[in-house]
């Protein structure tokens, strides 16, 4: 007989509780672990998008709180980029979140150069790809296509000018999937930013080491004053709808840590209450109160710990199960990483430990007479 | 072995006196039973004496050295008393083995409790009933439970308050028997209360209480 | 502490002058009509490209979709010591314009996007208010002119940030015309705070929300821009 097999008699022997409990603390584990995934796999997803695109730095206008880098003009910065050492391609993307079609979500119209190495992760699925950097057509995502309800042949209008849809593809990021693709002059052309790019895309060489790519950010930051020269994943995390993401997750896993903790805390203190008279025997026994102590922080921790298991099953299956219903479809890429989830199984105990302390410590504190005449 | 010096136990800013200038002596070995009409603080005492309640004033000894002077009250109990309650006080979600087992949870170097406690089990004849609940037992057999769990730490003397004050008469002298004869197998001290004088009769020695004071018996006849 | 006793309204009125100024700039936006019936109109895009000096203000507003949109241009000239003009342009004909009148039956307004009323001689504060929980100090801009059927502005601006959070315009009557509010608000590279979307309110007619999707703050004015103001316009609209 040892400490724990005794706290966990105590939790089976009032099933109601515990499972209400465990119920609570579940659903709030799998809120944490459903949007903290979705907003992981929402930068990610961004990220994929450069690193798929084979983009090792990014060149941009120094950081400002618009959800893309504004627009500057690529032949000010290029000649300065492409003699840096390394430098293979320089390569401009000029991207717009735009409202295509009144039946769906605005979208994002990239824009990128023609015949750059841009293109060349993405798979054809269907049709062709655009021909000249001026031929006004345009290729899909599969989710835009999706989501538009277009084919190649039908014709979109962006910004007032109608194309024919040429082509559909298929890329690795979700961002690209749902993306509507045209040669960068175009896009140009049609938002009147004649020149303009958002960033200026850096493909290195193989030999270009992490030392190569700092000095080449130290080069940027020193003969282009105003720009700024990063790598896609601190692009993304710059971005201002990633981070609002990331602040969603970050509170929920903050009210639903409190939310857990409060009903852990409120589960203990009344078990602790109804058994006055156990607790009493307990130190009448010879208990120490710290044994007291472990004794319910021990079944609150078990609580949470179960509840946490629970939890991450739910939140697994929610997820997948946004990920499939028709609404979202194609939004959400989520990612569960192992070390998340042990994370949040980590911080389901430290609920535990946290929320069972002041009933334990109160607990420990009865008057063993006193409590042994509570009837 | 133990001895009292003016105890006092006052509740109510000293309005209500369970105890009031109460000195006893017990002696290794003694079996003595404190007598009195309820209320008259012999619960008190014994609280006292378990070291579950602190008096207000007055001192008491175990082998001449005071209890304020003990480092850890939680050891004391643990080492040197068994408790036994007129309610069992055993718990409901343990089996019989269980129950006997609970003085020795928390403590890390304990590993033939399970054996003493089946031992012990077998002593009081409930080999057949280890793995029972307390809700499938008889009374005499729940009291017998109690008692093999305030042996399992092997006390010193057992404080035992009306243990048959819930049952009939063939298992209130079959938990006398009991008592009695692990008094002579383990050479015991007893402490017990009990407003039965049958049950008192069994006693070397009758302290006799009323009104928190002691009446007669508080030193053994020479 | 009082805000109008700490503002000085002739040099906040300067200071939205000169904030408004810049060697170009574009930005798109959507428009929805809202009747005071509450029916709702699809919504049309237009581009607004701007120079904005302290002698010539230039503005052209570009129709971007639907088509009935797209087939107009209009741009509008205001300088110091004129009345403003506009043009109207569509595919065949260049026209002249009412600078005051609304575009595509919205509440859009040329002179309103020029926000003249801060040039005026006449700036006072006549209070204090709070919107959406933005302290601001309410500016009276009046005129004289007699042509212009605006006469008197009050404005709510939040003084630390330069932006009015709602702008209500009168006429000679007192007779409230519109009121534009912002809904929200955005800061630009320069750090300056700007209206990202705009409501404006015709009493018993209609509701605009105005929503600035996409832009520019450095646009670049080709010689061109501007062009059909120099075009005799072969009509009074």
């Amino acid at each position: 007989m040892n400490l724990l097999r005794f706290a966990y008699d105590n939790l089976t022997r009032r099933p109601a509780r515990t499972t209400l409990t465990m119920t609570a603390i579940s659903l709030g584990i799998a809120a944490i672990v459903a949007l903290t995934a979705i907003a992981w796999g929402f930068e990610a997803s961004w990220q994929k998008a450069n690193d798929a695109r084979g983009t090792d730095l990014i060149v941009t206008r120094l950081a400002s709180e618009n959800t893309m880098p504004s627009p500057f003009i690529a032949e000010k910065v290029r000649p300065a980029l492409v003699n840096l050492p390394h430098v293979r391609q320089v390569v401009g993307l000029l991207s717009e979140m735009l409202t295509v079609s009144y039946d769906a979500p605005p979208m994002f119209v990239f824009g990128w150069e023609f015949n750059s190495y841009l293109w060349e992760h993405l798979q054809l699925l269907e049709g062709r790809w655009p021909e000249s950097r001026n031929e006004p057509v345009i290729v899909i995502g599969t989710l835009a296509a999706e989501l538009l309800h277009k084919k190649t042949g039908d014709m979109i209008e962006i910004e007032g000018v109608e194309m024919p849809v040429v082509g559909i593809f298929q890329s690795s990021a979700l961002v690209e999937n749902g993306a509507l693709i045209l040669t960068l002059q175009l896009v140009q052309q049609i938002t009147d930013k004649t020149g303009k790019v958002n960033v200026l895309n850096l493909q290195l060489d193989s030999s270009a080491s992490d030392s190569d790519i700092a000095n080449i950010k130290q080069q940027v930051r020193d003969t282009l004053p105003g720009y700024t020269a990063i790598t896609s994943g601190e692009l993304v995390s710059q971005n201002a709808v990633v981070r609002i993401s990331k602040a969603m997750s970050n509170a929920t896993i903050l009210i639903a840590s409190l939310v857990g903790a409060l009903v852990v805390f409120n589960t203990m203190l009344m078990s602790i209450s109804e058994r006055t008279r156990e607790i009493g025997l307990l130190l009448a026994l010879g208990w120490h109160p710290r044994t007291v102590i472990k004794l319910i922080v021990s079944e609150s921790a078990m609580l949470t710990f179960a509840g946490g298991i629970i939890g991450i099953i739910l939140g697994v299956l929610l997820t997948r199960g946004l990920e499939h219903i028709e609404l979202m479809r194609g939004k959400i890429d989520a990612v569960f990483s192992f070390p998340f989830l042990l994370g949040v199984l980590a911080l389901s105990i430290v609920l535990g430990i946290f929320g069972g302390l002041y009933p334990a410590i109160k607990a420990a504190r009865t008057r063993p007479s006193q409590a042994l005449r509570q009837e | 072995m133990l001895r009292t010096h003016n105890l006092a136990l006052h509740f109510d800013e000293g309005r209500t006196k369970a105890l009031d200038g109460v000195d006893i002596e017990i002696f290794e070995g003694e079996f003595v039973a404190i007598t009195g009409p309820s209320g008259c603080g012999k619960s008190s005492l014994l609280n006292l004496i378990g070291t579950l309640d602190n008096p207000t004033k007055g001192e008491l000894f175990f082998c001449n050295q005071p209890y304020s002077a003990l480092q850890d009250l939680s050891e004391f109990r643990r080492e040197q008393i068994g408790f036994v309650f007129q309610s069992f006080h055993l718990i409901p979600t343990l089996t019989t083995l269980g129950n006997v087992l609970v003085p020795t949870i928390g403590r890390s170097s304990d590993h033939n409790a399970i054996d003493r406690a089946s031992d012990l089990l077998k002593l009081m004849g409930l080999e057949s009933r280890l793995n029972h609940f307390p809700g499938q037992l008889s009374g005499g057999e729940r009291q017998r439970v109690a008692i093999a769990r305030a042996l399992i730490n092997d006390p010193a003397f057992i404080l035992a308050d009306e243990p048959t004050g819930s049952l009939d008469s063939t298992n209130a002298t079959h938990v006398l028997d009991v008592i009695a004869n692990m008094r002579l197998k383990k050479s015991l001290t007893i402490v017990m209360v009990t407003h039965d004088p049958v049950v008192a009769a069994k006693a070397d020695r009758e302290i006799c209480m009323c009104d928190g004071k002691v009446i007669s018996g508080s030193r053994r006849n020479p | 502490m009082h805000a109008e006793e700490s503002v000085d309204a002739v040099a906040l009125a300067r200071q939205m002058v000169k904030l408004h100024q810049s060697s170009g700039f574009e930005a798109r936006m959507q428009v929805e009509v809202n009747d005071a019936d509450k029916r709702m109109h699809l919504p049309f895009k237009v581009a607004v490209i701007g120079e904005i000096t302290l002698e010539k203000q230039r503005l052209l507003l570009r129709g971007i979709s639907p088509r009935k949109v797209r087939e107009q241009t209009f741009a509008i000239l205001a300088t110091a010591d004129a009345p403003a003009r506009v043009i109207k342009s569509t595919q065949d004909k260049h026209s002249a314009a009412d600078p005051y009148s609304p575009l595509f039956d919205s509440g859009l307004i040329l002179w309103d996007l020029l926000a003249p009323w801060w040039g005026w001689a006449e700036q006072s504060v006549i209070g204090s208010d709070t919107f959406d929980d933005h302290p601001c100090s309410l500016i009276r801009s009046r005129t004289s002119q007699t042509e212009n059927p605006i006469s008197e502005v009050i404005s709510c601006v939040d003084t630390t940030t330069a932006l009015a959070w709602r702008t209500q315009l009168f006429d000679k009557q007192h007779t409230l015309l519109r009121t534009i509010t912002v809904n929200l608000a955005m800061r630009s590279e320069s750090g300056m705070l700007v209206a990202r979307a705009l409501t404006v309110e015709v009493p018993g007619i209609s509701n605009t929300i105005i929503t600035v999707y996409a832009g520019d703050e450095h646009y670049q004015i080709k010689p061109d821009t501007f062009s059909i103001l120099e075009s005799a316009p072969e009509a009074e609209q």
